[in-house]
C-alpha cells in the first residue's frame, strides 16, 4: 500500500488485548484518513446511548497517507473521540511528529476502546506492541514522563503522546501533550484516554512509507515548497508564528479583553504583550515541526522579572489572549501559563475561558472569596490567577468545578451567570471577538466539535483575489474577500469546512496549506502519485464534505438542530462598547447566514437537520435511514 | 579534489528534520529518516537540534578498519564513499567512526553520505540554511558575524 503504512492497531482495554488489522481500502479512498476516518469509526461504534465517560467510548488516533512524507509540514495528528466536555462530536489535532513515528512504526491508525483495570500505556515498537505498567508515571507532569518513558524504554528517538496529571486528577479539559511542546488540545481528549486508565502512547519506528510514483510525487512537492514559501503571508508568519495575530487583533479590535467585555486591550498596557516585545526579549530561534519550512514555533528564554530562568516553546496566540481575558498583560506569565499547561496537561483555551467566566463572575459579585477559596479573582491579578490554575491543576478546592470547564462553572454558579459564558455546543470559543467578523461568527456557530475556528479556519480578507476568482468565478472575489460583506459567506464557509476536513485528513498542517499559500487544485496530484488512487479536487473536497456531513450526522443523532448552530448571547445581543467596530453585534446577520451555509451545504434550514438528497449523494444511504428512524432526518 | 565541506550553524537548525527525510528520499526513494545519512538529535529542554553527519575525514577511521577497502575518496568531491559491492557489512567502519558518519540499515546495509556527486540534497531542503556547503575554510568563519554581533549589540542599540 503506497503512503498509507498498510495495518491499524485495535487496542482492547478491557482484556488488555491488541489486535493488528489491515487499513480498509474502500473507506481510505472515501475518507482519506485522520479526521476523516476518525469521524467515520467514531459514528459507527459509538452510538448515541453511549456516554463520553463509559469504557464504549472510542478513541482513534489517526495518520493520514502523507503524514510523514516529504510533503511539507506533514506531521500532525488527528485524534477524535466522544467529548468528555460537550458529550458530543469531538476531534482534536496537533503538530509535532508523533504520526510520522507512527506510520513509520507501520500503522495508519490506532483505536482505543474499554477501560483498563490498571494504569497503562501503549508502547509501539514496530511490529512488537504491548500494553505497560503505569502506576509509576501517574501524577508526574508530562515533560518528566517523556523523558523517563525514553530512558525506560531505551531509546531517545521514541516521541510519545501523553495525558496530564490533571486529567488523571479529574478535570474534563485534559489534553494530550506530543513530545511535550505540542498537544491535541481541544475537547479533552485527554480526559476521555484518563478515564479509560490510558496514560499515553510511546512509539518508535524504522520502516518507510512507500510512494507510488516518488519522481512525480517529489515534482509535487518541491511545487507546493515553493509556493508556501513564496506566499504574501510567510514571511511574517515564519517568524512570528500565531503570536503575530495579536497586533492585528489590538489593530482591529478583536481582543478579548475581560472575557470579552471589551475588544481592545488599553494601549499602554497592549505594548507588554505586542509581537516587539517578543521577539527582542524572549524569543531566542525557531523551532518546526516534522518535514516544516515555516517553523513558526519559537524558542523562549525569560531572562528578567518574576518568571527569570524559564523556557519553552511556542507561546501560541491563544496563551496571550487568556492573560487579556483575565485582564492580564505580562508576557512572562503568558510563557509560563503556556508551559504549565503543557506540563499539567490542559486546554488552555477552556482553561482561559473558565476563568475569565469565574473572574467576572467575582467581579460582579457573584461569587465571594468564599467559594474561591480565599482567592481574590479581580481582573489583572497575576497572583490570583496562578493560585486558581493551580486549583484546577491539582482539581482541588474551587478547580473541582472550574476543572469542568466554562459551561458547567456557569451552571453552578447561575444567577445568570450562563449570560457571560463564552461557549458554543458547551465547549469554550477560542478567545477572539468576532461581532466585527461575521464569517468567523458563523464558523464558532456551524463548527461540529463546538467552539471552534479552527473546523472552518475561512482564512478569506485580503486574499489572493485571483485564486478566489479561479476557486469561487461566480461571486466577485473583492466582495468575498470582505471583512463585512455578509452575501456569499454562508457558502464560504461551508466550503472551507470541507476543504479543511480533507487537509485534516491528510495529515497536513491546516494552517500552511491555506488557500493563498498554496494552490488547493496542486493537491490532488501529490496525493494521486503518492498513494497510487485517482484523485482529482473534486473528489478531494467531496471527501471533506462526506466528513463534514458524517460529523454532522453524529450530532444530529444526539439530537442537536439548528438552535446550537449559535453564538454566545454577549456577541448575539451585547454591542461592542469600544474600538474600531464600536456598536456592532452578530444578532441581525447570523440568521441570514445560517440560512446561506445551510442551502449551501444542502442540509434544511428550519432544523439544521441533513437531508436524504444530500447524504445520499455522498453514499451515506445507510446514515440517512438510521436518522429517519430517530426522527432526526429532514423531513423532505 | 572539492574543497567545499557540509556544516551546520546549530542556531539556525529548526529541528525539522527535512535533510533527514529527503536524503532518504533521493537515495531509496521512501519516506524513512532511518535510511537517512544523517541524524537530527534534537536536545528539547533546550530547544537545540543538532545534525549529525560524516565529516569526510583526510584521514578517515572508516578508511583505514575497513578490511576490503571498500571506502574511497571521489575525487571530484573529495567524499568518502562506500563500494556496496565490496563491503562485506562487516559494520566496523560504524564502529570505528567518532561522528555518526555511517549507518546500518534495516538489512544490515552500510550507507554513509556521499555528497550526491556534490550537490546535497540536505541543504538544497534546509529552509533556514542552518546545513550548508561551503569551502572548508569558510566552515567555521561563518559564525563570526553572528557572535560578534552579541558582543557588539549594547554599542549597537546606541546608535
Amino acid at each position: 500500500m503506497a503512503g498509507y503504512a498498510g495495518k491499524m492497531l485495535k487496542v482492547n482495554l478491557d482484556r488488555e488485548e491488541i489486535v493488528k488489522e489491515v487499513t480498509p481500502t474502500d473507506l481510505t479512498e472515501k475518507y482519506l484518513g485522520g479526521a476523516g476516518l476518525g469521524a467515520y469509526l467514531l459514528y459507527h461504534h459509538v452510538p448515541p446511548e453511549v456516554k463520553a465517560d463509559s469504557p464504549e467510548n472510542c478513541v482513534i488516533v489517526a495518520a493520514g497517507p502523507l503524514s510523514g512524507t516529504i510533503m511539507p509540514c506533514s506531521g500532525r495528528l488527528s485524534v477524535t473521540v466522544l467529548s468528555p466536555v460537550t458529550g458530543i462530536f469531538a476531534d482534536s489535532n496537533s503538530g509535532g511528529d508523533f504520526t510520522p513515528e507512527l506510520k513509520f512504526a507501520g500503522y495508519d491508525l490506532l483505536m482505543i476502546t474499554g477501560k483498563a483495570k490498571r494504569p497503562v500505556y501503549l508502547w509501539i515498537d514496530g511490529e512488537k506492541v504491548e500494553l505497560r505498567d503505569a502506576k509509576h508515571l501517574m501524577g508526574k507532569d508530562t515533560w518528566e514522563v517523556d523523558e523517563l518513558l525514553r530512558k525506560e524504554l531505551g531509546d531517545w528517538r521514541i516521541k510519545t503522546a501523553l495525558v496530564g496529571p490533571a486529567a488523571q486528577k479529574g478535570i474534563l479539559y485534559g489534553c494530550l501533550v506530543i513530545n511535550k511542546y505540542r498537544t491535541c488540545g481541544k475537547t479533552g481528549v485527554g480526559s476521555a484516554l484518563a478515564q479509560k486508565n490510558m496514560l499515553g502512547i510511546a512509539v518508535r519506528g524504522r520502516k518507510g512509507i512507500s510512494i507510488h510514483d516518488p519522481s512525480s510525487f517529489e515534482k509535487q512537492c518541491d511545487k507546493i515548497l515553493a509556493s508556501m514559501k513564496s506566499s504574501a503571508g510567510y514571511p511574517s508568519y515564519s517568524v512570528l508564528g500565531t503570536y503575530g495575530v495579536s497586533d492585528v487583533y489590538q489593530e482591529t479590535g478583536r481582543m478579548p479583553w475581560k472575557n470579552h467585555q471589551e475588544a481592545i486591550v488599553p494601549q499602554e498596557l497592549f505594548k507588554n504583550i505586542g509581537s516587539d516585545n517578543f521577539v527582542k526579549n524572549f524569543k531566542v530561534r525557531d523551532v518546526a515541526c516534522f518535514n516544516c519550512p515555516v517553523h513558526c514555533s519559537h524558542w523562549f528564554e525569560i531572562k528578567e522579572g518574576r518568571y527569570a530562568g524559564e523556557k519553552g516553546e511556542k507561546p501560541e496566540l491563544v496563551a496571550s489572549m487568556v492573560a487579556v481575558l483575565a485582564g492580564i498583560t505580562d508576557l512572562g506569565m503568558i510563557c509560563h501559563y503556556q508551559n504549565e499547561c503543557n506540563r499539567y496537561g490542559i486546554d488552555m483555551m477552556e482553561c482561559g475561558n473558565t476563568l475569565a467566566l469565574a473572574f467576572e463572575a467575582y467581579d460582579r459579585g457573584l461569587i465571594t472569596l468564599k467559594e474561591t477559596d480565599g482567592i481574590p479573582l479581580e481582573w489583572g491579578n497575576i497572583d490570583s490567577f496562578e493560585k486558581v490554575f493551580e486549583k484546577i491543576a491539582n482539581f482541588e478546592g474551587f478547580g473541582k468545578v472550574l476543572g469542568l470547564g466554562v459551561k458547567r462553572t456557569a451552571e453552578w454558579i447561575g444567577k445568570g451567570a450562563e449570560r457571560f459564558a463564552i461557549e458554543v455546543k458547551g465547549y469554550g470559543m477560542s478567545l477572539v471577538e468576532i461581532r466585527n467578523a461575521p464569517h468567523w461568527g458563523l464558523a464558532f456557530a456551524t463548527a461540529s466539535r463546538g467552539g471552534d475556528h479552527l473546523k472552518a479556519l475561512p482564512f478569506v480578507v485580503g486574499n489572493d483575489l485571483e485564486m478566489f476568482r479561479d476557486l469561487f468565478g461566480d461571486q466577485p472575489p473583492e466582495e468575498l474577500t470582505s471583512l463585512l460583506e455578509i452575501n456569499g459567506k454562508g457558502k464560504m464557509v461551508a466550503w472551507f469546512e470541507n476543504y479543511n476536513a480533507a487537509i485534516d485528513s491528510l495529515g497536513l498542517c491546516k494552517l500552511a496549506y491555506k488557500v493563498g499559500w498554496i494552490h488547493p487544485m496542486d493537491l490532488a496530484p501529490a496525493l494521486s502519485s503518492a498513494t497510487g488512487i485517482s484523485y482529482d479536487f473534486k473528489k478531494l473536497l467531496e471527501c471533506g464534505e462526506r466528513i463534514c456531513n458524517v460529523e454532522k450526522a453524529f450530532n444530529a443523532r444526539l439530537g442537536l438542530t439548528r438552535k446550537d448552530d449559535t453564538v454566545p448571547v454577549r456577541f448575539l445581543e451585547e454591542p461592542i462598547a469600544a474600538g474600531p467596530r464600536k456598536g456592532e453585534h452578530l444578532g441581525s446577520v447570523l440568521p441570514r447566514m445560517l440560512d446561506d451555509y445551510y442551502e449551501a451545504r444542502g442540509w434544511d434550514k428550519e432544523t439544521g437537520l441533513p437531508t436524504r438528497a444530500k447524504l445520499e449523494s455522498l453514499g451515506l444511504k445507510e446514515i440517512a435511514d438510521e436518522l429517519e428512524s430517530m426522527g432526526r432526518l429532514a423531513k423532505s | 579534489m572539492g574543497s567545499k565541506v557540509l556544516a551546520v550553524d546549530m542556531n539556525l537548525c529548526t529541528g525539522c528534520r527535512s535533510c533527514e527525510l529527503r536524503c532518504a528520499f533521493k537515495h531509496h526513494q521512501e519516506c524513512n529518516p532511518s535510511h537517512s545519512r544523517l541524524r537530527v538529535v534534537k536536545f528539547d529542554r533546550s530547544g537545540i537540534a543538532v545534525p549529525l553527519f560524516c565529516l569526510q575525514c583526510e584521514e578517515a577511521f572508516c578508511q583505514e578498519i575497513c578490511p576490503t577497502k571498500a571506502i574511497q575518496r571521489d575525487t571530484k568531491t573529495g567524499a568518502l564513499t562506500l563500494n556496496e559491492n565490496k563491503c562485506v557489512r562487516c559494520r566496523a567502519c560504524t564502529m570505528a567512526c567518532p561522528f555518526l558518519g555511517l549507518q546500518i540499515l534495516s538489512d544490515r546495509k552500510v550507507v554513509k553520505c556521499d555528497l550526491c556527486e556534490g550537490e546535497p540534497y540536505c541543504v538544497k531542503y534546509c529552509e533556514t540554511g542552518a546545513l550548508k556547503f561551503i569551502e572548508a575554510e569558510d566552515a567555521g568563519i561563518q559564525r563570526a558575524y553572528p557572535l560578534a554581533e552579541k558582543f557588539a549589540r549594547p554599542y549597537l542599540k546606541r546608535e
